[in-house]
């Protein structure tokens, strides 16, 4: 097995709509993906030890790499905003003795160890990505049923997954919703298929949007919360997009911590916390590219949250108060002076 | 592929400062606004054409966005472009046609000027186009001149311009020339106690309406006409005009929007009080009486857009005589066209009701702007009369 | 164009630097690039809010005595502490005579509540922030009311509520929770998507409305002495909207600053504009400089968007554009800048060095703390070494200080503005 790190950038909005590739042999960013709202830069391929495969961080000379090989497919990528990049490992599976890790192929490798190693009764699954992984159950329960002596045929091919049952033309359900703009329900749809006769209902919430990037509204956001498991903000934004576009989560943030403790998804200083864990989780991918307008983001963002809302001088419950702001007015009352102040302000 | 001149969007941070001055989503709550309308939605509609909206029709292009925000972001230009894509689908409408056609429907009408100021004064008619045409019934147009200020200026004022060894080229624009001849002659006066002769090239609408109703390909066609035209001959002289909204597209917009080349004229076109200001700098000031006259000064979106306000306001501030009160700075809501429109009327008047109110506040004897179409949303619904800078600078000279 | 005073940047330091200009008769124009950070801030200003251990500080005069020696590179120990002093009661008493009066604790700072239900320490706050009846609301633990306004999208009284009571000033004072709504405003005449703090301050400007908020106010608020809403209650005369609705509820009303646009904060921004053109000032909005133009050791003219082949030209400029928010400052892949000049700026040329690896780090980030290198005159250092002379630098396009960490931007905003004014007033007199 090789770990290998891949780094990534996601730029500001789609600077195109069909994916571009590049026609050499693998290497580094040489792809670039369209993605919802926007477009991916991908990918590098970096072998790395065991040891490290938790603490990834994406060094600046990826950076440099992605933009300078993105730049050579569409040149827009240099101007445009950055908005984060991120990194992830492949569990590479070399089962040819290839030594490289670009070389290895990013296919599915389902092995019998009874044929390979002898070993009766085990099967290991590998490679692959997210996007095959219904492929990698099937290949894996196939398998296994084969030697079980189950003769059913799978049918997860056959299955759509929650929201595309029935297609449904974005025409007909725009007309549906007078009021709300074409861009609300057009995102709806595109993230929720056929979810969207639950979510978009004549109801206020839907007038109401939180996320102003993405274009999630209050709705949306409640029945996340209520009918898709979401237990955090960082569950919430993968299943809505909230805090995903230019802004980070700047405005969209603190209004979702505050519908989830309304919706009942955490108690009030419980949501608080979340929003800390969400800001520092978005945190991580803004960094490795902040300069320009992704630093101004990031400097506003830090001025709303620390410097108005004082997040990180959240008294924390259990503890002793013991800071001094507290003593500010007590001080005063012993102070002398005081009712003289007080005379002079009234 | 876009291009990176309209990536603008790119720069917001989000802040929600142009929302704030957004004139038109505090009159109406059919407005997104101008953040939601502008840098948000592109996103989208870049990513799915489709998912255009039809709100956007409600933007005045009044650009006070534009001035609020921190990031530079063109978001008024954004809304502008995407009102275009959406009104190649619903591309006839006949009001929009011939409202956003001044110079071909001004012409015509002042060969008949006295019919059709009797025929669009009727209430019959105003019903018609009430109802079929969608101009509400209570606007009241402005009237059209018997002549047209070129003709006044080929058979009375352009033998006295030779005697005048500086010259300027004088862009009057559709409303001096068919609505409006005394404008023209004040400004010919002042340039002429300046010191300047002033010459005329052919010009055709400078295309400020034609943009504003989606009408690009025409615009463009009007642009170059007026591009080469100012070019040919005298090629040194300033061109000023006396409309703020010509002079913007002149400068501006023939070039960020329409994407055609003006460097040749760009430079050279001023707005009337800009050129008279730095005259005035300069020390070439002429003689002028005291007036005596209490006026208010309404600062036009378009005009503070270009940073003009402060020139008018130093010329204005030169005239002996004239206490000005100038008002806070608001949109009267007309926006050229868009006020003349059934479905924005109560909008356009919403928009203006800050304005009519500081002007009522003031109690001047005159109100004075330097944009025409403000001047009738403001000669609609309030009791004063509205002066231009230039008409103020030619009272001002004819005192005795 | 002929200034005796060019200012580049409306916000807070431009503003202070302008109103004292105006007032001494010069010919002062600011140009403003777009609307400032007063937009999003806390309304309150700053002095010093926290020593280098992030601990809150009591007295930020006695704690600076101590600081400008230790630290001489921070804008305070430029300015000295009397004149900090000064242009503290300069800017209040001009904003005081636009109807906006800033209270402070004598010498001590005080607090506001956040959003998020914690508390910042700062200097001057407006009425319905603090006064003497808010610390005695406080300290006697009078019942406490937090509304909403419902609907209302940036705010979430739980929140606050939750974390107040965790101080130990609060948990002995009884909080309720409640909404205020005027339904028909809701339904029929707002537009959802735009339905922000501006949005509810103008339904309470307007004045057929008040008696019905009052009432919605005195229902949902209980048997509570104290009520504390969201700030939105009125931008431009907010303090009688303000003693209406305390007259007609019988109850003290506090305000909480909330996701921008910040009402409180916009009031202090229209007050100073006032201020400043009544005295005379030229405001240009909607006009950008371009480029300015350095010869030798002076700026010859600045180029702006709109003025074409006509320079402006001043006797003196001031530099106020702020941080990168602002775009006074613009940060490239590894490289950070001053667009306008290019002058020397203070910084780290590798770009992992700019933050740290936390967002809410306790160290902050450093990127905050960048700026222009300027000489204890405030005159900046062209990128050849050499320094302009008529060209000053004030406020957060300064190096050397954190404006959040230290919770000192609005006192260094002040403070650089108006002693970048003293200077030009003083090289102008002696002409």
């Amino acid at each position: 097995m090789f770990p290998s790190k891949g780094s990534m950038l996601i730029i500001d909005y789609r600077i195109n709509n069909v994916v571009v590739n590049r026609c050499r042999p693998p290497a580094d960013g040489d792809i670039i993906v369209p993605g919802d709202t926007v477009s991916l830069i991908g990918t590098t391929s970096k072998e790395i030890s065991y040891d490290r495969i938790n603490e990834l961080t994406v060094d600046d000379e990826e950076i440099e790499v992605l933009l300078r090989d993105g730049e050579m497919l569409i040149p827009n990528v240099r101007h445009t905003r950055a908005l984060r990049a991120y990194c992830g490992v492949r569990p590479l599976l070399a089962v040819t003795g290839e030594t490289q890790g670009r070389n290895i192929s990013r296919g599915i490798a389902l092995l019998d160890h009874h044929e390979r190693d002898g070993l009766d009764g085990m099967i290991t699954i590998a490679g692959g990505k997210l996007m095959t992984y219904r492929l990698m159950a099937e290949k894996t329960a196939d398998l296994a049923c084969e030697k079980l002596g189950v003769k059913k045929e799978c049918s997860t091919h056959l299955i759509p997954l929650p929201g595309s049952e029935k297609k449904i033309s974005r025409k007909s359900r725009i007309k549906d919703f007078t009021g709300i703009p074409d861009s609300v329900v057009g995102s709806t749809l595109y993230r929720h298929g056929q979810r969207l006769h639950s979510i978009m209902t004549r109801d206020k919430k839907n007038y109401r949007v939180i996320c102003e990037c993405e274009m999630v509204t209050e709705g949306e956001i409640e029945y996340a919360i209520k009918k898709l498991e979401v237990k955090d903000l960082v569950d919430l934004r993968r299943r809505t997009r909230i805090g995903m576009g230019p802004c980070q989560g700047e405005l969209c943030a603190y209004r979702a911590s505050g519908l989830l403790q309304e919706f009942g998804g955490a108690a009030p200083d419980e949501s608080v916390e979340l929003l800390k864990d969400f800001l520092e989780e978005r945190w991580k991918g803004m960094k490795p590219v902040l300069w320009g307008d992704g630093l101004r983001e990031a400097e506003f963002t830090y001025w709303i949250y620390q410097g108005l809302f004082g997040i990180s001088h959240m008294k924390d419950g259990k503890k002793k108060d013991n800071t001094k702001i507290d003593n500010i007015t007590e001080e005063n009352t012993n102070n002398k002076d005081n009712k003289k102040i007080k005379r002079k302000l009234k | 592929m876009i291009k990176i001149e309209n990536i603008s969007f790119d720069h917001c941070i989000k802040c929600t400062v142009c929302s704030m001055y957004c004139p038109v989503s505090q009159a109406t709550h059919l407005f997104p606004g101008p953040k939601a309308s502008g840098p948000d939605a592109e996103r989208l509609r870049i990513k799915n054409p489709e998912l255009v909206d039809s709100s956007l029709k409600f933007c005045t292009n009044c650009k006070r966005c534009e001035i609020a925000c921190p990031s530079d972001v063109k978001i008024a230009e954004i809304i502008q472009n995407a009102k275009w894509n959406y009104l190649k689908i619903h591309w006839f409408r006949p009001r929009d046609f011939f409202m956003s056609r001044t110079d071909l429907v001004g012409g015509m009408a002042t060969l008949f000027s006295t019919i059709v100021n009797f025929i669009i004064g009727l209430a019959i008619v105003r019903v018609f186009m009430h109802v079929f045409l969608k101009i509400p019934y209570r606007t009241v147009f402005p009237a059209y001149e018997k002549t047209t200020f070129r003709r006044i200026f080929k058979k009375e004022l352009r033998w006295s311009q030779s005697e005048f060894s500086k010259k300027i080229i004088y862009f009057h624009g559709c409303y001096v020339n068919y609505n409006n001849n005394r404008l023209g002659r004040e400004f010919v006066k002042v340039m002429n106690a300046l010191g300047y002769g002033v010459e005329m090239k052919k010009e055709k609408c400078c295309g400020v309406p034609l943009i504003a109703n989606g009408y690009i390909e025409k615009a463009k066609k009007n642009a170059l006409y007026n591009i080469s035209s100012l070019q040919k001959g005298n090629n040194e002289s300033k061109i000023v005009a006396t409309s703020s909204s010509c002079t913007f597209a002149l400068k501006n917009e023939y070039s960020s929007f329409l994407e055609l080349d003006n460097s040749g004229i760009a430079d050279r076109v001023e707005f009337a009080t800009k050129f008279i200001y730095n005259e005035f700098l300069s020390g070439n000031i002429p003689k002028m009486k005291p007036l005596g006259i209490r006026a208010a000064y309404h600062s036009p979106c378009h005009l503070e857009r270009m940073g003009g306000v402060m020139y008018t306001l130093g010329v204005l501030k030169n005239i002996p005589g004239l206490e000005l009160i100038v008002l806070n700075s608001e949109c009267c809501g007309i926006a050229g066209t868009y006020g003349f429109k059934k479905e924005n009327y109560d909008i356009s008047l919403s928009v203006g009701k800050n304005l009519f109110t500081l002007i009522d506040k003031a109690v001047p004897e005159f109100v004075i702007t330097d944009c025409e179409t403000c001047k009738m949303q403001i000669e609609m619904n309030t009791k004063y009369k509205v002066l231009h800078p230039v008409t103020v600078i030619a009272m001002a000279l004819d005192r005795k | 164009m002929i200034y005796d005073c060019l200012i580049i940047g409306g916000g807070l330091a431009g503003l202070t630097c302008g109103i004292k200009c105006a007032s001494h008769g010069l010919h002062t124009a600011i140009i403003s690039g777009g609307m400032n950070s007063l937009h999003f801030s806390s309304g309150s200003i700053d002095i010093a809010g926290y020593d280098t251990k992030g601990e809150v500080i009591k007295k930020p005069f006695d704690y600076l005595k101590t600081m400008v020696k230790e630290n001489t590179g921070h804008p305070y120990a430029k300015t000295g502490i009397p004149g900090i002093r000064g242009s503290i009661s300069f800017i209040t008493e001009k904003l005081s005579q636009e109807g906006i009066n800033l209270n402070s604790n004598n010498d001590f700072n005080h607090f506001h509540i956040t959003t998020l239900g914690s508390l910042k320490p700062t200097y001057l706050s407006q009425e319905s922030v603090f006064s003497a009846r808010v610390t005695d609301i406080v300290d006697s633990h009078e019942k406490l009311a937090i509304l909403n306004f419902k609907g209302f999208r940036d705010y979430y009284p739980e929140q606050t509520a939750a974390n107040l009571k965790k101080n130990r000033l609060f948990k002995d004072t009884e909080i309720i929770l409640g909404n205020i709504s005027l339904p028909y405003y809701m339904n029929t005449e707002k537009n959802l998507h735009e339905f922000r703090s501006i949005d509810i301050a103008r339904i309470f400007e307007t004045e057929r409305y008040l008696p019905r908020i009052a009432e919605e106010i005195k229902k949902a608020s209980g048997g509570a002495t104290a009520v504390s809403l969201p700030a939105f209650i009125g931008v431009n005369n907010y303090k009688a909207i303000r003693k209406k609705l305390e007259d007609m509820t019988g109850k003290f009303i506090y305000e909480i600053p909330t996701l921008p646009p910040s009402i409180l904060g916009l009031r202090l921004d229209h007050a100073l504009k006032n201020s400043f053109i009544n005295l005379g000032g030229e405001y240009i909005a909607g006009e950008r400089v371009v480029s300015g133009s350095v010869k030798k050791d002076q700026v010859e003219f600045l180029t702006t968007r709109n003025s074409g082949n006509i320079p402006v030209t001043s006797k003196f400029y001031v530099l106020t554009t702020g941080s990168f928010f602002s775009g006074g400052l613009s940060a490239g892949f590894d490289t950070i800048s001053e667009p306008l000049f290019g002058l020397k700026v203070k910084s780290d040329n590798k770009r992992s060095k700019w933050y740290n690896s936390t967002f809410f780090d306790k160290k902050s980030h450093p990127f905050l703390g960048f700026g222009v290198e300027t000489d204890n005159r405030f005159n900046p250092v062209s990128e050849n070494g050499k320094t302009i002379k008529n060209l000053f630098c004030a406020g957060s396009v300064l190096s050397g200080y954190n404006p959040v960490s230290e919770g000192c931007g609005g006192g260094v905003a002040v403070a650089t503005g108006f002693r970048c004014a003293e200077r030009i007033i003083k090289e102008i007199k002696n002409d």
